[in-house]
């Protein structure tokens, strides 16, 4: 049987080859999804990393020395028994320049030691048993006790005793009380080893394996006045940086503008140096709070901090990330800012008497760059190891400082977006699998069909049940192995031809081996069954159980089509149900601020459940159609084509509706992702253009001399750029305030005609009413101000309503003003991170005299990626020749800002499964055709003999595959158009903005072209096979 | 009535290429079939009946030699002439009715009528399957019937245009002895009725016996003819009645 199976194959290379090209391109599919998850799935770690400034930061917890420290020893030195007791002292020293407030020590001692009730004593006094427990931890919440506050260079000692409720060794007994005090409210452990100066830290750190570089970074912020150069004095406040020209060099972002370091020189930022009126080479004066003389520095160079996150990113747990930009900034050597702010502050705080009197000391810190060349490409790998790195790091000097793993967060937030990725990418691949079952299936029914009369001559010469089940099943097993295999090859020939191999062989060869053979062992189940299933039925059946089977379809479709109508509705009432539930509603990711991605996979079953479902019924309503097609009634025939045609279609509708099926089924999918491709793409540059603001923003270098008022906008209107206008806008730069509440706010003014030629704004960000209302309510009203929702609620203020607004926060410019709220938004375009307020840009600088703009908003005429790029171009040769100009375009932001979710390929992947579309198409109407010319060949041979020409019989077979073309391609637009929708809400989380479902009409008539050109092709190669058919066949009845 | 048509074929060969090398199925056949007559051809398995039905039916060409069919020869006919001539002037009924499945019987009968552009919407099908008693299978799926049937709704669909030479392969070959002998009487009596050629091929003596003429064949040459006595028949090769 093995060797009849094997002949059988060869010699029959058509029918072998229907049932392979099916099983091919689904599996083909499958396998191209898995390589594909490989292949991008191992860029994630790349691109989520790429924008993270500083990899590890170790901030030292007392930045101006020891402060308070203890000591705890155990009276005994060896091992304790059982009922043996033992005192434990703690020593309070505070090694610091300033007081300790509210120290509180707790002991909270381990099971096998109990407290020794009225031990403790304070220098020598008793103190007080509080409940009969320890003072050092009682109460339900094991309260420690509180010392109160300890002077500078004083010690408190403390004791008590314990005794052991079970033999102890020695070595089981550590210390186990911390320290806390107001100023350090992170309760340190007992006996932390000595401080380790910084530079020390640093070596020592540098040098564990892992670590690419190891740099000092130490800042300070000072009050306005600290800056002073001849008679000017800046009188903002100032950020005061200590780093070497290495930590410089390090990152990119800190450019020097002019001159450079020198050793006991100084850099200044371009706004510093213009407000001093210096250049480098003047001297000038440094006044650090505390310090008896301000200190005299060389001016040795400029340098633009603008864009330096790794300075201005925020360190602190609320607003972490935060990039808190300040435009005066002063830059000395680490040394120096020991030697002149450290002491300093440590003065000021001894002077005042208090810790609080100075808001916030300076930060100390080691800012830790990872080697980052050998992390693996996969998220989760990438997560261990630098979870790995960072845990030796930690282990470097502990006690001192807190760590802050940049790194391994961000990856934590990829590694959970690569797992949604994963399951959404296999979900856009288990159609494959699927089709591939039903390509299987179809060419498997073909099969069984073509063979029934082989194996009834078999079963004539004797041949018994099992040795046909044998034959099935080699058959099945060669046809089913060698389409998983060939199928799992062009799977992975077509993502090395979309990828690259670059991308394709970044992903270890161990996963990829896994996807291989995943794709070979679930295809060659799925094939596997859907071939096998059929034949094994047919050879069940009985002759009258075939006859059965070739009857004609004439019961009704009803009970069919009210089982896939109920499947339907259950698919939608199930979205229904997820819409009303806000499935749909998870919030999107963006890497750099530590948001995955959001996605409830159960609602990536729903476009299946829509997909399968939806496919049937359309399929059973058109044979439902095509079952009361006319015929000419009887005694007349009617033309002979149209007539058998009529009544072939109506009375052999299951085959009709098969062919439907197979043919809706990939169009319903092409389609769908179609939908889905061009809104994704249509979703992300919108994402693109709110993010950056519109097409171009364009901002100034601070080291730029030329000033930039809203007039500089006109000169940006280059060829390229139909319309710009200015933005001044800054972090915290406002105070909101109304008679229930008053907060911190981020403020932007804007000029609303030319904000609303140029800006990419949406109605759908301004509740009740247009953008283009509330921005012509913000022009009318010269004391008018849009309220961001959450500030409006926290405010408690609604449209109409006045609120108090400090404008130019924290400068000499600023002034308090009575604005009217005119307008409510949910979010600003160019705003991603979020704004409070927006006022009209005369009544900023009305009110505060400032003119410089901080930003501009270009809109290039022409959207696309040239367009931007002349557009860039443009602005470069024109004002950007004499001015230094940053030009970010949607395209750079789209690249710098999406989440490591979009930032896979999704394009790539629509791309693969659209190239199996296409050639599945093809291959079902092939099959249909196919399966015609032989289930039917008896069929037309009598025809033939009849004196039927070729011609009409090749119009009749065109015309059945026509039908089918046509109902699947309509069924599969429609189902396919209702696929991509949800499919669109399904995948929402991935944009900022709701994207708007786009239908993509010449991708559609594509598909459609392509399906006609296969039922063309299909049709010609019929043609062949047709004038090969001899009407004397019908004279031979073996 | 139409009268039926005159076959002629001379030293006729059909040579078949196959795995083992080249078939000579039909070798040299020379003989006339006078219009109106019947003839029954008959033969062993394998003998090349079937052959030289398929090359008087114009459903074959020759390999070489003449077929001529009335006053046309059709051995050098294109595929297109010889299905006119085929749905205009031959009716066939196989051993098996072939019918097509997803047709009635009176539709699988008016479909040769439209093939042969008669379909005038007469009753004449209807008629027809009336006279062969089929009246109340009219709306019947093949599927519905048995197997007599069947086979005369077959012979209804080869009769129906009127053609002028009926050519018969085993026509009887798949029923039982009396469905038999009445579609032999059918294709008879239509014969005599329009004045057809009537050609049937078979193995079966009692089905050959009524006809006019009986022509055996083996390896493709006429081993016998009944006629040879009264018209003398040239067989290629020598053999002779």
């Amino acid at each position: 049987m093995r060797s009849y199976a094997r002949r059988d194959l060869l010699r029959n290379p058509r029918r072998t080859l229907a049932s392979l090209v099916g099983v091919v391109l689904g599996v083909g599919l499958f396998s191209a999804v898995l390589f594909f998850v490989d292949g991008s799935g191992a860029s994630m770690t790349k691109r989520a990393i790429a924008p993270v400034a500083i990899d590890l930061q170790r901030v030292l917890t007392s930045p101006l020395g020891e402060g308070v420290r203890l000591q705890q020893r155990l009276g005994a030195t060896g091992p304790l028994h059982r009922g043996e007791r033992t005192r434990v002292r703690l020593t309070v020293r505070n090694l610091g320049a300033a007081p300790a407030h509210e120290v509180l020590v707790k002991d909270r001692l381990p099971a096998a030691l109990a407290y020794v009730a009225r031990s403790a004593r304070r220098g020598g006094r008793r103190l007080a048993d509080p409940g009969g427990e320890s003072p050092f931890a009682h109460g339900p919440g094991h309260v420690g006790l509180t010392v109160g506050t300890v002077a500078p260079g004083t010690t408190v000692r403390l004791d008590y005793a314990v005794r052991a409720t079970r033999r102890l060794p020695g070595a089981a007994v550590r210390p186990s009380a911390t320290i806390s005090t107001r100023e350090r409210p992170v309760p340190e452990r007992a006996n932390r080893p000595d401080l380790v100066p910084l530079d020390r830290l640093r070596d020592r750190v540098a040098a564990l394996p892992g670590i690419a570089a190891a740099d000092q970074l130490a800042f300070a912020d000072l009050p306005p006045s600290s800056l002073q150069a001849g008679t000017a004095t800046l009188d903002r406040p100032i950020k005061v940086f200590g780093f070497e020209r290495a930590y410089a060099e390090r990152y990119p972002a800190i450019r020097v503008a002019a001159g450079g370091f020198a050793r006991d020189g100084a850099l200044l930022s371009p706004a510093a140096a213009r407000g001093l009126g210096v250049r480098p080479g003047d001297h000038m004066r440094l006044h650090v709070p505390g310090a008896r003389r301000p200190a005299r520095l060389a001016v040795s160079g400029i340098v633009d901090l603008s864009r330096a996150r790794a300075l201005f990113n925020s360190r602190e747990g609320l607003k972490l990330e935060d990039f808190l930009y300040l435009p005066d900034a002063i830059v000395i050597s680490p040394g120096a800012f020991r030697r002149l702010v450290v002491p300093a502050f440590r003065e000021a705080l001894a002077a005042r008497g208090t810790a609080l009197a100075v808001k916030s000391p300076p930060t100390l810190e080691i800012d830790v760059r990872l080697d980052r060349a050998p992390l693996a490409a996969d998220p989760g790998r990438a997560l261990r190891q630098t979870r790995a790195v960072a845990a030796r790091v930690r282990r470097v000097a502990p006690g001192q400082d807190f760590m802050l793993d940049n790194l391994s967060n961000t990856l934590a937030v990829a590694e959970q977006d690569a797992a949604v990725a994963k399951r959404m990418f296999l979900f856009l691949g288990l159609p494959g699998l699927l089709l591939a079952a039903f390509l299987a299936a179809y060419s498997g029914s073909v099969l069984a069909a073509s063979q029934r009369r082989e194996h009834a001559n078999l079963r004539l010469r004797g041949a018994g049940p099992r040795q046909l089940r044998s034959l099935v099943a080699y058959r099945t097993a060669i046809l089913a192995g060698a389409g998983a295999l060939l199928g799992t090859a062009a799977g992975f020939a077509t993502v090395l031809a979309i990828l690259g191999p670059s991308a394709l062989f970044e992903a270890a060869t161990g996963r990829l081996a896994v996807s291989a053979a995943l794709a070979l062992g679930a295809s060659l189940v799925a094939a596997g069954l859907a071939m096998f299933v059929p034949g094994w039925l047919a050879l069940r059946r009985d002759v009258s159980g075939e006859r059965r089977e070739l009857a004609l379809e004439r019961r009704p479709t009803a009970r069919r089509l009210a089982l896939e109508l109920a499947a339907l509705v259950v698919a939608l009432a199930a979205t229904l149900f997820a819409i009303r539930r806000g499935a749909f509603d998870a919030a999107s990711g963006q890497v750099s601020t530590g948001r995955a991605t959001a996605l409830a996979s159960h609602t990536l079953l729903l476009p299946l459940g829509v997909w399968v479902a939806g496919t049937l019924l359309a399929a059973r309503l058109l044979q439902r159609a095509a079952g009361r097609l006319p015929v000419t009634p009887p005694p007349r025939f009617g033309p002979v084509v149209r007539g058998l045609l009529a009544r072939t279609l109506s009375r052999r509708s299951r085959a009709l509706a098969t062919g439907i099926v197979g043919v809706g089924l990939v169009i319903a999918f092409g389609t769908g992702l179609a939908v889905f491709a061009a809104t994704y793409d249509a979703a992300k540059a919108a994402d693109a253009r709110f993010t950056n603001g519109s097409s171009l923003r364009v901002t100034p270098s601070p080291a730029s001399a030329t000033p930039h008022p809203a007039a500089y906008a006109r000169a940006l209107e280059v060829p390229g750029v139909a319309a710009a206008t200015p933005v001044i806008a800054g972090r915290e730069n406002a105070v909101a305030r109304s008679a229930f509440n008053s907060d911190v706010a981020d403020l932007a003014a804007i000029d609303p005609r030319g904000f609303a030629r140029t800006a990419a704004l949406s109605d759908e960000d301004f509740p009740h009413t247009t953008a283009a209302a509330a921005l012509r309510a913000l022009h009318a009203d010269p004391t008018a101000a849009l309220l961001d929702a959450d500030t409006a609620d926290a405010l408690r203020l609604k449209v109409g309503d006045r609120a108090e607004v400090l404008l130019a926060r924290g400068t000499r410019h600023q002034q308090l003003r009575t604005l009217r709220v005119a307008g409510v938004f949910d979010r600003f375009p160019g705003f991603p991170e979020g704004l409070d307020v927006v006022v009209d840009l005369g009544t900023f600088r009305h009110a505060t005299g400032i003119t410089e703009t901080d930003f501009f908003l270009a809109r290039a005429g022409d959207p696309s990626a040239a367009g931007l790029g002349a557009a860039t171009a443009a602005l470069q040769a024109g004002p950007g020749s004499t001015d230094r100009l940053h030009v970010d375009t949607t395209q750079t932001t789209f690249n710098k800002e999406q989440s490591s979710l979009t930032a896979l390929n999704v394009r790539g992947l629509v791309d693969v499964d659209s190239v199996y579309t296409l050639a599945m198409t093809a291959a079902v109407i092939g099959i249909f055709i196919f399966a015609l010319m032989l289930q039917r060949r008896r069929e037309y041979v009598v025809l033939r003999a009849q004196g039927l020409p070729t011609r009409e019989l090749l119009a009749l077979i065109a015309g059945e595959a026509t039908v089918v073309a046509a109902g699947g391609l309509l069924a599969g637009m429609v189902v396919g158009g209702a696929l991509g929708a949800l499919l669109v809400k399904v995948l929402k989380p991935l944009f900022i903005l709701s994207p708007v479902t786009v239908l993509p009409f010449a991708d559609a008539a594509r598909l459609a072209t392509l399906l006609a050109l296969a039922t063309v092709t299909c049709a010609l190669a019929a043609l062949g096979l047709l004038r090969r058919l001899r009407p004397s066949e019908v004279l031979r009845e073996t | 009535m139409r009268g039926g048509l005159s076959l002629g074929l001379e030293a006729v060969t059909k040579v078949f290429t196959t795995d083992a090398g080249p078939v000579r199925a039909i070798d040299g056949i020379t003989f006339e079939v006078a219009a109106g007559s019947s003839l029954a051809i008959t033969g062993r398995s394998g003998c090349g009946k079937s052959t030289l039905l398929a090359l008087v039916g114009a459903l074959e060409r020759p390999t070489s030699g003449r077929v001529d069919i009335g006053a046309r020869p059709v051995s050098g006919l294109g595929a297109q002439a010889r299905a006119r001539l085929r749905r205009a002037e031959l009716g066939f009924v196989f051993q098996t009715d072939n019918l097509q499945p997803f047709l009635t019987a009176l539709e699988n009968v008016s479909l040769q009528l439209a093939l042969s552009g008669r379909d005038d919407g007469s009753e004449r099908a209807l008629g027809l399957l009336r006279t062969l008693g089929l009246g109340a299978a009219a709306g019947k799926f093949p599927d519905q019937l048995s197997g007599g049937e069947r086979q005369r709704v077959a012979v209804a669909r080869a009769l129906v245009h009127e053609p002028r030479l009926i050519l018969a392969d085993e026509p009887t070959g798949a029923l039982d002895h009396a469905n038999a002998l009445v579609i032999l009487e059918l294709l008879r009596a239509a014969q005599a009725e329009t004045g057809a050629t009537l050609v049937v091929i078979t193995h079966d003596p009692e089905v050959a016996a009524p006809l006019d003429r009986r022509v055996a064949l083996s390896d493709g040459r006429v081993i016998a003819d009944s006629a040879a006595a009264a018209e003398p028949v040239t067989a290629a090769g020598g053999a002779g009645a």
